[in-house]
C-alpha cells in the first residue's frame, strides 16, 4: 500500500465509523458485501463513490423523496371510490402499520455529510506541496 | 485522483470533528434502515405500473384491501383478510391480474417434489419475491404457475452475492423451456419468454453495476437493469 493509499484508508475508516455511528451499520455492511471487487482500485476513488452514494441513499430516505414517490403512485393507483392513493405504509412482521418514511428523522445528516463530502472531494486546487506526507 | 481543497491534516480534523457533532448512536438511529428498501420497492412498484401500462394501455389499477398501499417488511404468505394490495383491472372493471408486495412462492422443487421434510418446516421450499404480478384470487403461497411477473428490488451495489440469488429463486420460479407468450411482459424476444411456466422477472437496482451481470438475464427472461431513484 502506497502512502497515498494509507491516508485514504485511514480516511476512508474514520468515515465509516461515522455513518455506523449515525445508524447505517446495515447499509456499510451491504455496501461492502456486494459492490467493492468491482470498484475502482483506487482507495480514494472507493471512498469517493462510498461517500456519494450514502448521501444519495439518505436522500432516497428525506420526506420530499418519499412523499414524491407517493404522489406519483396516487396518479397510477385509485381507490375503490375513485381517488388517488395517499397513503403508503409498511407492513411490520407483527401486523403493525407505519406510514413510510416515517422512522427517518435526519436532523440535518444529508446536508452535513454532502457538506463532508464537499470538503473531502470537491473539485478545487490542486493539493499544496507542503502537505504532502502529513 | 480527485483534487480537494483540504490538506491530509485538515481532512483528518474535518471528519473527526464531524464525528464529535454527529457521531453518537442513539436507539432511534438504529431503526433508520428498515425503510430505505421500502421506498426503493415504492420506486420499482411505480416502474412496474408504467410497464404494464405501457404493455396492456387498457388496464387500470385499483387499490384493494385496505386504506392505503402496504410494503410488507417480511415476507410471507397473502393473507387476504388483512393485506392491501392493488387490482389490476382491464377496461371493464374485471379484475385480470393483482400486485402484492414481498410474498413468498412455494418453490418449483417443493411443488414438483412434494418430500416431506422430517426436521419439519422446509425453509428451502418457498421464496421471498419484493414485488409480485399473479393471478387473481391467490390464497397463502402461491405456486409458481400463478406468478406473471416477479420483482427485485436491491437498493445497493450489485454483485455476485446477488446475481447468485436472482438466478437462484428464477431457478425455482420455472423451467427454461421453448419460448411462450407473457401477455404482460414488456421485454425479450417477440417469440415469448424461454421458460415453463412463462413468467416474467426482473431485477432492479439504481448503482451500475447491474449491468455487469446481466450477461444470463436473456436466457432466463429476466429483465435485468439499472432503475436509478
Amino acid at each position: 500500500m502506497t502512502e497515498d493509499d494509507d491516508h485514504w484508508r485511514q480516511l476512508f475508516d474514520t468515515y465509516r465509523l461515522q455513518v455506523i455511528q449515525a445508524g447505517f451499520g446495515a447499509w456499510d455492511e451491504a455496501a461492502f458485501a456486494e459492490g467493492w471487487p468491482e470498484e475502482p482500485q483506487e482507495v480514494e476513488a472507493r471512498f469517493e463513490r462510498y461517500a456519494w452514494n450514502f448521501v444519495k441513499m439518505l436522500i432516497c430516505l428525506e420526506a420530499g423523496t418519499v412523499d414524491g414517490l407517493v404522489r406519483s403512485l396516487g396518479d397510477r393507483v385509485r381507490t375503490r371510490d375513485g381517488s388517488p392513493v395517499t397513503a403508503v405504509n409498511v407492513l411490520a412482521e407483527d401486523g403493525t402499520l407505519e406510514p413510510l418514511g416515517s422512522d427517518f428523522e435526519h436532523e440535518g445528516l444529508i446536508d452535513a455529510f454532502a457538506a463532508l463530502n464537499r470538503m473531502l472531494f470537491s473539485p478545487g486546487e490542486p493539493e499544496p506541496q507542503e502537505a504532502v506526507g502529513v | 485522483m480527485p483534487r480537494i481543497l483540504a490538506t491530509r491534516a485538515q481532512q483528518a480534523t474535518i471528519i473527526r470533528t464531524f464525528g464529535r457533532m454527529f457521531g453518537s448512536p442513539s436507539t432511534a438511529a438504529l431503526g433508520r434502515m428498515k425503510h430505505v428498501d421500502r421506498v426503493y420497492e415504492l420506486h420499482c412498484l411505480i416502474s412496474l405500473l408504467d410497464g404494464l401500462k405501457r404493455k396492456r394501455p387498457a388496464v387500470h389499477f385499483v387499490l384493494a384491501g385496505g386504506s392505503g398501499v402496504a410494503l410488507r417488511a417480511s415476507g410471507g404468505a397473502i393473507d387476504r383478510t388483512s393485506h392491501a394490495y392493488i387490482e389490476v383491472q382491464d377496461g371493464s372493471g374485471r379484475a385480470i391480474a393483482e400486485l402484492w408486495s414481498n410474498v413468498e412462492f412455494w418453490a418449483l422443487s417443493h411443488v414438483k417434489g412434494r418430500h416431506p421434510n422430517p426436521r419439519g418446516w422446509p425453509r428451502g421450499a418457498a421464496h421471498e419475491l419484493d414485488l409480485v404480478l399473479l393471478t387473481p384470487g391467490v390464497s397463502g403461497r402461491p405456486e409458481p404457475a400463478d406468478i406473471l411477473i416477479g420483482v427485485e428490488a436491491k437498493h445497493r451495489p450489485y454483485g455476485k452475492g446477488l446475481l447468485k440469488e436472482l438466478l437462484g429463486v428464477r431457478r425455482e420460479m420455472t423451467y427454461v423451456g421453448l419460448p411462450q407468450q407473457n401477455p404482460w411482459v414488456w421485454w425479450g424476444a417477440p417469440s415469448g419468454l424461454p421458460a415453463r411456466p412463462p413468467s416474467g422477472m426482473i431485477a432492479w437496482c439504481p448503482y451500475p453495476s447491474i449491468l455487469d451481470y446481466d450477461q444470463a438475464a436473456d436466457f432466463y427472461g429476466i429483465l435485468m437493469d439499472q432503475l436509478p431513484l
